[in-house]
């Protein structure tokens, strides 16, 4: 299934539940990405983007009652792009980050390593 | 002296005077022959009255006068002939005989006796002393003509006049509609100097039911109640009624049209003689009046045609009264409909600026009388301005009620929502008049929509990451299993311990879950060996529910690899869970002791994973797992936050 296709790149994960970062983890792993984080909240995400060289994210949308917007910013302005994740649909996510690529939950590791070949592409 | 005198001259002539006091014509005074040349020639109506006992003689033109007592008056006592109104006409010839001055009346009132009725008539007549042969007076020149007709026709013209009044009054703001009916049956009672008057409405063309009645107090029997049928009284007559013809009858004992006990039913109520007016609609009378006598009399036209004209005018002050009557009392009900509703109301004049409001859209829109002149769009919450514009510009073009769900806002600065359905009232002569506006509060409904969009949304989410974790325990279980049976087993355990973290979070409908039943319900199966096996101890501690998943799944995975390898996989050994909180965090420990000899795992399984990522990644906090070879010891301490709680 999987072909190397993020081979070499950072990956950070921003996802504030245990048992779906290790999914997520283990799904990037497949596809030869090295994961950054996961992070389970934004401060966790902040202090992990210090220093750190990254190719792209996966942020949660919803850290457990707070929202993952301000690491979302912060790639911006580093200009790293990134995907989010959500369980709400793309209502609310849209309005703010128009391009923003949407993933939803749940997903196959097709999908993610889609989403995400995507960003290493426009790289 | 008889020459030329025309029909009275000749019965003059041929009567017997010999046998009475004046004896035979030949042997009169030179004054009576003089008198009667006068009367006879005279064609104004003209009598003598001569002698003591006034024995009457008169000329053609007075004939009419005694109407059916001519010719048999002639030469007889004037207190014979005259016998019905002897009582005033007497004093007034006797006065004359004795004094030997004139006397007039205009208009005198006697009550006559004529073709069979007693009734009013009046008349201007003149007693003239007739001086005799010796010079005193021996007869009395009378001159003289009926005025009943002016007379009455003056009454009717006054009687119209203060029907007018009375019904003017009668239909005054305030004033009870049967205040017509009653009024006018009253007045044209006195009028006719009647024994009942009064107003029916006519149910199926022959009921009648007595709505206003007045009877002369002197014990006349009241018909006010029941029902009566007008069949009862005289078919011919109902059937002329029903049709709205007015009905007259001089002499109801006497009337061929009736039979013995039709007669009968008017002589128990007290009528002789009767005159009804109906009151119809397209040649239907819906409602009468009748007059009642208790003596027969003559209905003359001039006194029906005023009858008439009093129903008329009442039919329509009638009319007047009930619409103003039910305008009124659809005003009382708006009134008491404006001021105690719990819906809003207000008025709004064409430049859409507030005219009044009632209570409930003060209280909704929380101002007071203030908010009278203020343009409504002011009240509203900016966003819905333009909506509110728009509908009414809409209104102003094809002048449709409408509907609209918008804000007000609060001097507060609150917004309440209200649902308002907007009218426009007409005015004077069709031109638009006022908007009008009712409001409903709809702050609660929209409320409970903004809570169940939340609510449904937070649902989606929650089951989606479900799958997810499901999802990942699939990945997990998959990858750490060696045949498919331990595929299988593992998998299944971890969704029952999935779910079972779900029946704790429904207990407090998924907003928390205690620390302390997570730990008691994972370690409940092992429990059922022998006392003292399983043991948890610590305060109360609320998980957020994706931190209450977790931490069961931990402490799954632990009491699975204890069951396997530990403390839980002989008889002897025993797993105590504590937990306390200090300095903002909480320390829970998980001690095994008299398990098998512990020998540190040869790989990190998804347990330990699971264990270290919850507690560092999710929970923000550490964990130190031990394997030393007395029993398996994993210690977290885990900062206090809005996932994990110590109330």
């Amino acid at each position: 299934m999987t072909d190397q296709s993020l081979s070499g790149l950072r990956i950070l994960v921003v996802e504030d539940e245990a048992m779906i970062s290790m999914l997520i983890e283990d799904m990037l792993l497949d596809c030869g990405a090295t994961v950054v984080g996961p992070a389970g909240s934004v401060a966790q995400a902040m202090k992990a983007l210090e220093g750190q060289d990254i190719d792209g994210a996966l942020l949660d949308v919803n850290l457990g009652g707070e929202k993952s917007f301000p690491v979302a910013d912060a790639l911006t302005e580093r200009g790293v792009r990134f995907v989010f994740s959500t369980g709400y649909g793309e209502a609310g996510v849209i309005d703010r980050y128009p391009n923003a690529r949407t993933l939803q939950k749940p997903f196959m590791p097709a999908d993610l390593e889609r989403a995400l070949a995507h960003l290493a592409a426009a790289r | 002296m008889l020459s030329g005198g025309g029909e009275m001259a000749a019965r003059i002539a041929a009567h017997d005077w010999s046998s009475t006091p004046l004896g035979p014509i030949g042997s009169w005074p030179t004054s009576l022959k003089v008198a009667v040349g006068i009367c006879l020639q005279s064609s104004f109506p003209t009598a003598v009255y001569w002698g003591d006992d006034l024995r009457l003689i008169y000329n053609d033109a007075w004939a009419p006068i005694l109407a059916e007592r001519h010719p048999w008056a002639l030469g007889r006592l004037g207190a014979e002939v005259w016998s019905d109104i002897w009582d005033v006409v007497g004093p007034q010839l006797q006065g004359v005989v004795g004094g030997s001055k004139g006397f007039v009346a205009y208009d005198q009132m006697l009550q006559m006796r004529r073709q069979g009725v007693v009734e009013d008539t009046h008349w201007n007549y003149s007693f003239t002393p007739i001086l005799g042969d010796d010079g005193r007076v021996s007869g009395v020149f009378n001159q003289g003509h009926e005025t009943t007709d002016r007379v009455l026709h003056v009454r009717s013209q006054d009687f119209l006049i203060q029907i007018g009044d009375l019904l003017r009054a009668a239909t005054e703001r305030g004033r009870p509609p049967t205040e017509v009916l009653e009024t006018t049956v009253a007045a044209l009672g006195g009028y006719f100097g009647a024994s009942r008057c009064g107003y029916c409405e006519i149910e199926d063309g022959r009921i009648c039911l007595v709505h206003a009645e007045w009877r002369r107090d002197d014990g006349v029997v009241s018909v006010r109640p029941g029902r009566h049928d007008l069949t009862d009284y005289g078919g011919a007559m109902a059937m002329a009624t029903a049709a709205g013809e007015v009905i007259v009858r001089n002499d109801l004992d006497a009337d061929p049209d009736l039979s013995a006990e039709e007669r009968a039913r008017f002589s128990d109520i007290g009528v002789a003689a009767n005159l009804v007016v109906p009151i119809a609609r397209e040649g239907r009378a819906f409602a009468l009046v009748f007059v009642h006598a208790d003596r027969p009399r003559r209905w003359r036209s001039r006194e029906i045609a005023t009858f008439r004209d009093a129903v008329d005018r009442m039919s329509l002050a009638y009319e007047r009264a009930l619409a103003t009557h039910r305008m009124e009392q659809s005003e009382r009900r708006f009134a008491a409909l404006f001021s105690q509703t719990a819906v809003g109301f207000a008025e709004i004049d064409l430049d859409g600026r507030v005219l009044r409001v009632n209570d409930s859209m003060r209280r909704l829109l929380g101002r007071g009388d203030d908010v009278q002149g203020v343009p409504m769009e002011q009240l509203l919450h900016p966003v819905d301005r333009e909506k509110w514009r728009r509908l009414l510009a809409q209104n102003g073009r094809d002048g449709e009620s409408f509907g609209i769900e918008k804000r007000y806002l609060r001097p507060d600065g609150s917004e309440v929502w209200a649902v308002s359905t907007v009218t426009r009232l007409m005015g004077e002569g069709g031109s638009p008049g006022e908007f009008f506006v009712v409001a409903i509060d709809v702050s609660e409904r929209r409320e409970a929509e903004r809570l169940r969009g939340l609510l449904v949304a937070e649902l989606n989410h929650r089951v989606r990451n479900n799958i997810v974790t499901v999802q990942s325990l699939v990945r997990h279980s998959r990858m750490n299993a060696v045949t498919p049976q331990e595929f299988e087993t593992a998998l299944d355990a971890r969704l029952v311990a999935l779910a079972r973290a779900h029946d704790l979070l429904m207990r407090e409908t998924w907003t928390a879950a205690s620390l302390g039943e997570l730990v008691v319900d994972t370690l409940a199966p092992y429990a059922a060996g022998s006392v003292g096996r399983v043991g948890s101890q610590g305060p109360t501690i609320l998980l957020a529910p994706t931190a209450a998943v977790t931490l069961n799944m931990a402490l799954h995975e632990l009491a699975t690899n204890a069951a396997k390898f530990g403390a839980l996989s002989n008889e002897e050994g025993r797993v105590v869970v504590s937990w306390s909180v200090k300095q903002s965090a909480i320390d829970l420990v998980w001690r095994e002791s008299g398990g098998p000899i512990v020998a540190p795992p040869q790989r990190r399984g998804f347990g330990r994973r699971l264990i270290e990522r919850g507690a560092t990644q999710e929970l923000g906090g550490s964990v130190t797992l031990s394997f030393a070879p007395s029993g398996v010891t994993c210690a977290f301490r885990i900062p206090l936050s809005h996932k994990v709680m110590a109330p």
